[in-house]
């Protein structure tokens, strides 16, 4: 048999569904990778008591036909987020011995859903960097290799990303301000959105740069993302620029066609002295959407260059 | 304009940051950087351009003007260095 932390969250939700695994083994089996993985410095606090106790609490849900989608699923939470009795220090010796008095709307969100906690993720200090070099705790390890050498996950959301990369974990937070659920996402081979901006709450989430910060999922694949922004996503009077717009069913929004729709590449994007590689997986990707029946178009995004300095 | 070493002292003074002299020409070369990237921003023709407050239509949220959490006192001082008496106890600050 598969072995259980190796699962992605849809495959996960459905054999609880069935009655195939409980959330009491995928959470022992996740609880095992996570110890056996100390040398990637993913995890930084380890919570196995809240998940034994999260996973009995979904399993009983489950059995009594109460199970929302992310019911039984063990995640990992970025130490961005605020949870309440669980130190959260944002990667940084400031923060040292936090212990927050209350739970961040997206955290509270997961676990009103049944999600189970292992503990939280490294990343870069406040979120302030793209290597997770930055970190109180320590430098995260990509957990693939090309070579001997020990490789950057990415960042600001490094930690989330190994995790999820290494089947630590079915699933984790991220944030991102500029690129810090995407870019760890793109190094570590897995899916990361950035959702628009006022989708997720951003309270009790520490701010970085308060008008760009984004919550967002980090999983094995695209449904799901799907899956666990949903339950992320909710309007939230905690935070005044929380969007008050019904969150849709974007796993029923996963048709996989896209026939006739125009996608736009802007010509910004594709940076002087590009590497051939990167050039070829950029041409490869516009062949595949025309292939499944996009209409490509070159566009033009003239401030581009001006982002980086409003950032 | 740029900032020099005095300047950057100044600065961190008034900031109440402790910046050894050595590490002074870095931190004006920081400042520098981000004064650069002002001006690049300045060359920007913004007229007739209406503030954006969000990328989707919506006005910044109001709410009565009452009272909606409160009596926590014990929850807002847990992670308080030094409590007395029900308030933050903080060092001595003004000279």
């Amino acid at each position: 048999m598969t072995e259980l932390n190796t699962l992605g969250l849809a495959e996960a939700r459905d054999a609880l569904r069935r009655g195939d695994a409980t959330s009491v083994e995928l959470t022992e089996a996740c609880l095992r990778a996570v110890e056996g993985a100390g040398a990637l410095n993913a995890f930084v606090h380890d919570t196995p008591d809240i998940a034994r106790d999260q996973a009995k609490a979904a399993d009983a849900r489950i059995k009594a036909g109460d199970a929302p989608a992310m019911c039984g699923l063990p995640i990992g939470i970025k130490d961005l987020f605020c949870t309440k009795g669980v130190p959260s220090q944002a990667a940084s010796g400031i923060l040292n011995g936090f212990v927050p008095e209350y739970e961040s709307t997206v955290s509270q969100n997961l676990q009103d859903a049944g999600a189970v906690m292992l503990g939280k993720l490294n990343m870069d200090e406040f979120a302030m960097g793209s290597s997770n070099e930055t970190s109180v705790y320590g430098n995260v390890i990509n957990p693939w290799k090309t070579d001997g050498r020990d490789l950057t996950p990415g960042g600001s959301s490094g930690g989330s990303a190994a995790a999820v990369a290494a089947d630590l974990c079915l699933a984790a937070t991220g944030t991102d301000t500029g690129g810090s659920i995407r870019q760890p996402a793109a190094f570590v081979g897995i899916t990361g959105i950035k959702p628009t901006y006022g989708r997720c709450s951003r309270w009790g989430i520490v701010a970085f740069a308060s008008s760009l910060d984004q919550a967002g999922p980090m999983t094995k694949s695209v449904r799901d993302a799907a899956i666990m922004l949903e339950t992320m996503c909710s309007h939230d009077p905690k935070d005044s620029t929380s969007a008050d717009l019904p969150v849709p069913d974007f796993e029923a929004m996963l048709t996989g066609d896209i026939k006739g729709k125009k996608i736009g590449i802007p010509a910004e994007y594709r940076m002087d002295g590009m590497p051939d590689a990167i050039e070829k997986l950029w041409s490869d990707g516009a062949d595949m959407l025309r292939g499944a029946g996009a209409e490509i178009v070159d566009i033009s995004l003239p401030h581009a260059k001006y982002a980086l300095d409003a950032y | 304009m740029s900032i020099d070493e005095s300047t950057a002292a100044r600065v961190a003074k008034l900031a109440r940051i402790k910046v050894e002299p050595e590490a002074l020409p870095a931190l004006a070369h920081e400042f520098n950087t981000i004064l650069g990237f002002i001006e690049q921003l300045s060359e920007v023709n913004v007229d007739g351009v209406e503030p954006m407050t969000s990328v989707t239509p919506q006005r910044l949220k109001r709410r009565e003007d009452v009272v909606t959490d409160g009596d926590q006192q014990g929850a807002v001082l847990s992670n308080a260095p030094d409590a007395r008496e029900g308030f933050f106890a903080v060092p001595k600050v003004v000279e």
